[in-house]
């Protein structure tokens, strides 16, 4: 005698179900990959802050010489604007606030602990962000960079010059 | 008339569910690595490299111009000041 063996139908449709859940669920996975991949900005802010300082550092010395702008005869010169004198554009419509702040100490090599000049441009508060940038929880405040180096006035005078920047700009370099 | 065996259907659901929650599994340690991947998202001047720039560093260069033209005079206390800024 043929035995016919009928289909479980109820099994067949909980398994199709079943199945379009795990579509799902991998279609949702891949979109989460995705979305947080690309949903975080590049931080590009270490690499704006060092730039910074070099391109300051060759306003205010070029070829081991102080710019004769900024110290002429061993007088400095308080008028010494680094925006305008540098030619950096630090001020953009995007922003309310300055997002960048510089800040050039000169030093005499016989007192390296107290500048005896100093030029700073930009948004000061930043600088108080400094302190804390290596904790990761604020990585959305400001980076900060500083770099020293040596140079000689057109009266040989010797000085060493310590270039400070930091650079904001949160929103568009960390996921907030 | 049989009817289709139930033990045959419990061990296929226990396959589904397990084979489901491999998956879950897989996507979450996959989205875990995106995070990671996604925080290493930072540029630094390390990563910028052209041929004429490799390997120089502006500050060192200028303060070895400044050496050179002072005829490396007080050059030891120079160096020592410069390595404790930059430290």
């Amino acid at each position: 005698m043929l035995k016919k063996i009928l289909p479980n139908k109820r099994g067949d449709k909980i398994i199709s179900v079943y199945w379009f859940a795990v579509l799902i669920i991998v279609a949702g996975g891949i979109f989460g990959m995705v979305y947080v991949f690309y949903g975080t900005p590049y931080d590009i802010r270490e690499l704006e802050v060092n730039l910074l300082i070099n391109k300051i550092a060759d306003c205010v010395s070029y070829a081991g010489r102080i710019n004769s702008n900024v110290v002429s005869e061993g007088v400095f010169n308080k008028d010494f604007n680094l925006s305008n004198d540098c030619n950096l554009i630090l001020t953009t419509d995007e922003w309310e606030e300055v997002q960048y702040y510089t800040k050039v100490d000169f030093y005499n090599i016989n007192n390296a602990n107290t500048p005896i000049f100093t030029l700073a441009n930009g948004n000061s508060n930043l600088l108080t962000n400094c302190e804390i940038q290596e904790d990761k929880e604020y990585s959305k405040l400001a980076k900060c960079a500083d770099g020293s180096f040596y140079s000689l006035d057109s009266l040989d005078n010797q000085y060493i010059i310590k270039i400070l920047t930091s650079v904001r700009k949160a929103e568009k370099n960390v996921k907030v | 008339m049989l009817r289709s065996n139930n033990k045959g259907q419990v061990g296929e659901t226990m396959s589904w569910v397990v084979a489901t929650l491999i998956i879950i599994g897989i996507l979450i340690a996959f989205i875990y690595i995106s995070v990671l991947m996604a925080d290493l998202k930072k540029i630094s001047l390390a990563d910028i490299h052209t041929e004429s720039e490799q390997g120089v560093d502006i500050l060192s260069e200028k303060t070895v111009l400044a050496h050179t033209l002072a005829n490396n005079k007080d050059k030891q206390q120079i160096d020592q000041i410069l390595g404790e800024k930059n430290a």
